[in-house]
């Protein structure tokens, strides 16, 4: 009798070991899947520099609601026009000057001014 | 039915001085370069050639800006003002701080005997031949400076910060070429 009771405690210490180390790994996966998607959507800040008569960089990979700020570094001034509905984004920016801008969609866009600076923003695939 | 005679006409006409005044600045600048390959260039040279090269875009600009009545060519027109006078500034404020005084050569009393003879010729068109010799101009002036300041002026400059204030307009020149080869898709 002794002997099964013995036998009954050492497997209910073995199931309590394994349930314990079943949750711990299921409680690590899930708080890794919270960062990965925490990071997925965190929001990112890029600047496009407006120098040589050219947007830089020319394309970048971004995500609804980040922000890109453009500066002109250039003598001249310029602007951003988005290039499918013509529509203006951003005022005539003087030399130093930034304008901000949240993104909501995918946009191709050119200087107002000098119709032969081009610059692309594409939609990062989120997970 | 007379019309219909006459459009085309008018059409070859300023198609005709279009083609001959393009190809007389191309030649002109072409006799230019040999003139100066025959010189030595100095960079009280390349400031006056700066100078005179950015005055003659804005003078051309502020006349079609009064004669002409078309959008596209006139918002050119006044980019080519704004433009310029930003790199004339630009020019001056380095040429000042070098302590060098602007010297014309033969290069610059080329440009501007040509310049004289274009807007005598833009002053005497309207309408639709005007935009055309006009934007013309652009196109071909623009070309012959780039190759200019790319192949003389650049490699013949002394100063390391006047060679660097050329080399960082060019951007600007070919925009602004880029800019009125589009123009003169559309009219």
């Amino acid at each position: 009798m002794s002997f099964v009771n013995e036998h009954h405690a050492i497997i209910k210490t073995i199931n309590f070991k394994i349930l314990f180390w079943m949750v711990s790994g299921l409680l690590y996966l899930i708080v890794q899947n919270v960062e990965s998607a925490e990071n997925s959507f965190k929001l990112t800040q890029h600047n496009v520099e407006i120098s040589g008569f050219a947007f830089v960089p020319k394309k970048l990979e971004v995500k609804p609601g980040d922000t890109i700020t453009w500066v002109n570094k250039d003598i001249v001034p310029h602007n951003i026009v988005e290039s499918i509905d013509q529509s203006v984004i951003s005022p005539d920016l003087a030399t130093g000057e930034t304008y901000t801008f949240v993104v909501k969609k995918p946009m191709v866009y050119h200087c107002g001014l000098h119709p032969s600076m081009k610059g692309k923003l594409s939609l990062t695939l989120v997970p | 039915m007379p019309l219909l005679i006459i459009k085309p006409l008018a059409n070859l006409r300023n198609n005709l001085i279009f083609t001959i005044s393009t190809f007389a600045l191309l030649i002109g600048c072409a006799n230019a370069n040999e003139i100066q390959q025959a010189e030595i260039i100095t960079d009280a040279n390349i400031a006056a050639i700066v100078v005179g090269a950015n005055n003659i875009d804005i003078s051309a600009g502020k006349i079609a800006l009064e004669h002409s009545e078309n959008t596209l060519v006139k918002n050119f027109a006044e980019r080519m003002i704004t433009d310029h006078n930003a790199v004339l500034d630009s020019a001056i404020a380095l040429v000042t701080k070098l302590g060098v005084t602007p010297v014309n050569n033969s290069l610059v009393a080329t440009l501007a005997a040509q310049s004289t003879n274009h807007e005598a010729n833009l002053q005497s068109l309207s309408g639709n031949a005007f935009d055309k010799s006009y934007i013309g101009h652009e196109v071909a002036y623009h070309q012959a400076v780039i190759g200019v300041i790319e192949n003389q002026l650049i490699p013949a400059a002394q100063n390391n910060e006047l060679k660097a204030l050329l080399v960082s307009v060019l951007p600007a020149f070919r925009a602004h070429l880029a800019h009125c080869q589009m123009i003169q898709q559309q009219i």
